[in-house]
């Protein structure tokens, strides 16, 4: 499960969050087996009017039936922006991977979110952990990228304003000759 | 010739290491336009399981924000 607490919970505030949805999964009968905060990052379209959101990756154990009730709880509490769950797929469950195609994307449709749920082995563990340590290195890219394109953007801004500039003045030039 | 088009190769069958992931959007942004668009099969040469999981990997990270449904070209 992927989901985007709210930008404006810091540091203490994102750590109750963070107890409260690892109690709710808990308690509704599932096994965590790892999370992993992103940290704050920029979204890519607007969320209730955020522009920024922390991301946190959460791996957990859980039977079909309860992925429905705990997006009814993840979609009132007011923290998080938005969330999204997902069944790893694994190379043993050739027979529901064919399934996979129609799990594979809008998670707001309840009806397809039990088929997208994780009911996993305990042989497929290692590969999440591997994939985990993989994830950390995006996350670090991720953070590079952003801040590259940050500088891109600014460099952007300043060419386009030095060819406004460059345009009008040929313009007025134009202009003078005609009057002439 | 000039209208020979050369074969076109799946590069993530041509390489193994290249796999797909909804949480890579670095890597997915490379099978979408500058609009956002997903660019078909016929003009990168992925091939059709390949190009399913790309797919399947690029609505899910638009989904959660991590890629853009659409970029104002305009505006950038």
């Amino acid at each position: 499960m992927l989901f985007i607490v709210h930008p404006n919970y810091e540091q203490d505030r994102m750590d109750a969050i963070l107890d409260d949805v690892k109690k709710e999964i808990t308690s509704k009968g599932a096994k965590i087996l790892k999370t992993d905060n992103w940290g704050k990052r920029k979204l890519a379209y607007l969320i209730n009017k955020q522009r920024y959101g922390s991301y946190v990756l959460m791996y957990f154990e859980a039977d079909p039936e309860m992925i429905q009730g705990l997006y009814e709880w993840m979609e009132i509490q007011a923290p998080i922006l938005h969330q999204m769950v997902i069944r790893l797929e694994e190379k043993p469950e050739i027979s529901e991977t064919s399934e996979n195609p129609d799990s594979s994307y809008s998670s707001s449709r309840p009806s397809r979110t039990p088929r997208a749920t994780p009911v996993k082995e305990e042989a497929p563990k290692k590969e999440v952990v591997k994939e985990e340590s993989s994830k950390a290195e995006v996350v670090e890219e991720v953070k590079e990228e952003l801040k590259e394109e940050a500088v891109v953007e600014e460099t952007a801004a300043e060419e386009v304003v030095e060819e406004e500039t460059k345009v009008e003045a040929p313009a007025e030039e134009t202009a003078e000759e005609k009057g002439e | 010739m000039a209208f020979s088009s050369r074969k076109k190769i799946c590069k993530y069958c041509e390489n193994k290491k290249n796999t797909i992931d909804y949480k890579d959007y670095k890597n997915l942004k490379r099978a979408i336009t500058e609009q956002g668009k997903i660019i078909p099969r016929r003009v990168t040469g992925t091939c059709a399981k390949h190009q399913r999981e790309l797919v399947r990997a690029i609505k899910r990270a638009r989904n959660i924000a991590l890629i853009p449904y659409s970029y104002d070209v305009k505006q950038n």
